[in-house]
């Protein structure tokens, strides 16, 4: 049982990288990586949505819509309760840490519409986790997509004084790093320690 | 807006992936195969022009607070349609897509065109939208497709052409020079970052210089019409 | 929008809280709909499947699950017995679920009454196309064919055995030769 959860820690941060392997969550890691500090609060915002929202959707799944044989209201059942998540995230985040709230603004709401959250969801249940297993698959994967973040974020505050293209301006540049680093994560790829 | 307009910035000058950069995640990550990418550009198609029209149609009845959580309601209806649909009656794209079909919900092209047109815009021009939106989309995918299938594997059509047995979705495609020739990292997420980045920095070099010629087209105009009035006005 | 500020703004929020639940439900409807017109032939597929894997690696009349307790390493997910039209055993087939180099492979092996593999059929895998996607390839002459008629012992080249792993795909071909000699282990623990 340990094993098995080392082994999808342990595959969710890096041998598949959700943002680097399985090119979950793209949007935001282009989006909020240009500063550390963002980096890192949009990485623990998420680490903490992804995990509830693994644990709150498996008991949704389980104990409701396979109960009543609605299996084919997975996704809407999963965005919707997603997005009351991120709602009382954001009034938690207001009322407690207003200086994260601030700091993220615009990208808090936006965890709604982030590939992860809704992708690692939809892989417990495709995988047929059972609750703790989901559960850590989802904190995990948000730890994985903490590290490609705060990654990313020191490789742009390098980037501002790089000689590029000026047709590689903005996005593609960024995409061209994120490719180098995709590449190294690859040689995680088939370890087996437990 | 005419539809031509319309056209020209679905595929050209406000392309989704190129110009918006929006919808990134499923370009790159399913775009190995042209059989996979024509079948995803397609879905997003159909599920965007759905969405656009049923959104278009309620749009004065839509409470603007909650007008976020009835466009993913909406989404979500239908994509779940498509999914059902396509596990019936096309498995093997239902399989080789596996989890971006239902992440289609939360491809921002989707919701961003619901936010920043439908809310405002008549049924027809919605629906136009939605098309032409979705053929830049499709568009991209299959560039995309060809690109990574061709220099990786050096393949053409992939899952469309030598299908085994005539299923859809099997087989390699034609084979036009061996696999052990092609750069095999292109077929990696790799390759998906690096492709993209390049096609939106040559999308980018491509909009500037038609920019920079137009704008010197316009000065050469205008220089031309003060030379001829400053030659009239010494008359 | 925090729920106190809506309070505040729109004294109206059961209108809100209708709008959406409508919405909801007639969406809800719909799929409801459309899923009944689906679903038979949704599980028909699956089915279906399953049957094509099972008659690729070992054809038989008739599939029976053994529920007998047996040595599992946590990767056979289904242990079935392959009998012909009489009822004599002819052979088994497992549902193997193991990791790969590119994440999860789902694979069927079968073994004839010799407890000798007849065969593998690899129905999902991520692996890297062109290299550990190989182990996935049926037509004649595969890799695959490199295990038909493995018994107790079987392993790659590189660790003591005979089989040759795909070049560039160790891991690959290691997992699906470890996964084959999982089954005959089990298989033989029935006794």
């Amino acid at each position: 049982m340990l094993t098995n959860i080392l082994s999808i820690s342990l595959g969710a941060i890096l041998i598949n990288n959700f943002i680097f392997s399985q090119f979950l969550g793209c949007c935001p890691f282009l989006g909020c990586s240009n500063k550390m500090d963002t980096a890192v609060g949009m990485g623990i915002a998420v680490i903490f949505v992804m995990g509830l929202a693994s644990a709150i959707c498996w008991v949704v799944n389980e104990y409701i819509l396979m109960k009543l044989g609605l299996g084919f209201m997975q996704t809407l059942t999963y965005i919707l309760v997603i997005a009351v998540l991120v709602q009382f995230v954001e009034m938690f985040l207001k009322k407690s840490v207003p200086s994260l709230y601030s700091a993220l603004g615009i990208y808090l709401p936006l965890i709604t519409t982030n590939c992860a959250v809704l992708g690692v969801v939809l892989l417990n249940t495709q995988n047929n986790y059972n609750f703790l297993e989901s559960t850590v698959y989802g904190i995990t994967g948000g730890m994985g997509f903490m590290l490609a973040i705060c990654l990313f974020a020191s490789v742009r505050e390098k980037l501002e004084f790089a000689d590029y293209p000026k047709c590689f301006e903005g996005f593609p540049i960024c995409l061209v790093s994120a490719g180098l680093l995709s590449l190294a994560f690859m040689g995680f790829s088939g370890m087996k320690i437990f | 807006m005419t539809t031509k307009q319309q056209l020209r910035e679905g595929l050209i000058t406000n392309n989704p992936v190129l110009v918006q950069q929006i919808g990134m995640c499923a370009t790159m990550a399913i775009t190995t195969s042209l059989f996979n990418g024509i079948g995803m550009g397609l879905s997003v198609l159909i599920i965007l022009t759905c969405c656009n029209v049923v959104i278009s149609a309620i749009r004065k009845i839509i409470p603007n607070e909650i007008r976020l959580a009835i466009f993913v309601v909406v989404i979500a209806g239908f994509v779940t349609i498509v999914d059902l649909l396509l596990q019936a009656f096309v498995p093997a794209l239902s399989e080789s897509l596996g989890v971006f079909i239902p992440l289609i919900v939360v491809n921002c092209i989707i919701i961003g065109r619901a936010e920043a047109f439908c809310q405002h815009e008549p049924v027809g021009l919605s629906f136009k939208d939605g098309i032409f939106q979705g053929l830049g989309y499709t568009c991209v995918l299959i560039i995309m497709c060809l690109f990574r299938e061709f220099f990786g594997k050096g393949a053409f059509g992939g899952g469309l052409i030598n299908t085994v047995n005539g299923v859809i979705g099997t087989g390699n495609g034609v084979q036009i020079f061996p696999a052990k020739y092609g750069a095999l990292i292109l077929t990696l997420p790799v390759g998906g970052f690096m492709c993209l980045g390049a096609l939106i920095a040559v999308m980018q070099y491509a909009l500037r210089r038609s920019a920079e010629k137009k704008e010197a087209q316009e000065k050469a105009e205008r220089e031309a019409a003060d030379a001829a009035e400053v030659k009239e006005a010494a008359e | 929008m925090d729920a106190l500020e809506k309070k505040k703004n729109s004294p109206n929020i059961a209108k809100l809280a209708l709008v959406l639940f409508a919405v909801t439900a007639i969406t809800a409807l719909v799929l409801g709909l459309v899923n009944g017109v689906t679903k038979d032939r949704i599980a028909a597929l699956a089915v279906e499947k399953t049957k094509t894997a099972y008659a690729n690696v070992l054809k038989a009349d008739s599939y029976a699950k053994i529920d007998d307790a047996y040595t599992n390493d946590g990767t056979i997910t289904k242990l079935s017995a392959a009998k012909d039209a009489s009822g004599t055993a002819v052979g088994y087939v497992a549902e193997t679920t193991f990791s790969g180099a590119q994440g999860m492979v789902t694979m069927v092996v079968g073994l004839n009454a010799d407890k000798a593999c007849t065969g593998i059929y690899v129905t999902k895998s991520s692996e890297t196309s062109g290299l550990g996607a190989k182990a996935s390839e049926t037509s004649p002459g595969a890799w695959r064919d490199n295990l038909v008629g493995a018994t107790d012992g079987v392993a790659l080249a590189k660790d003591g055995g005979t089989v040759e792993a795909i070049s560039g795909a160790t891991i690959t071909s290691r997992a699906c030769t470890k996964e084959v000699q999982t089954v005959i282990t089990a298989v033989s623990s029935l006794g």
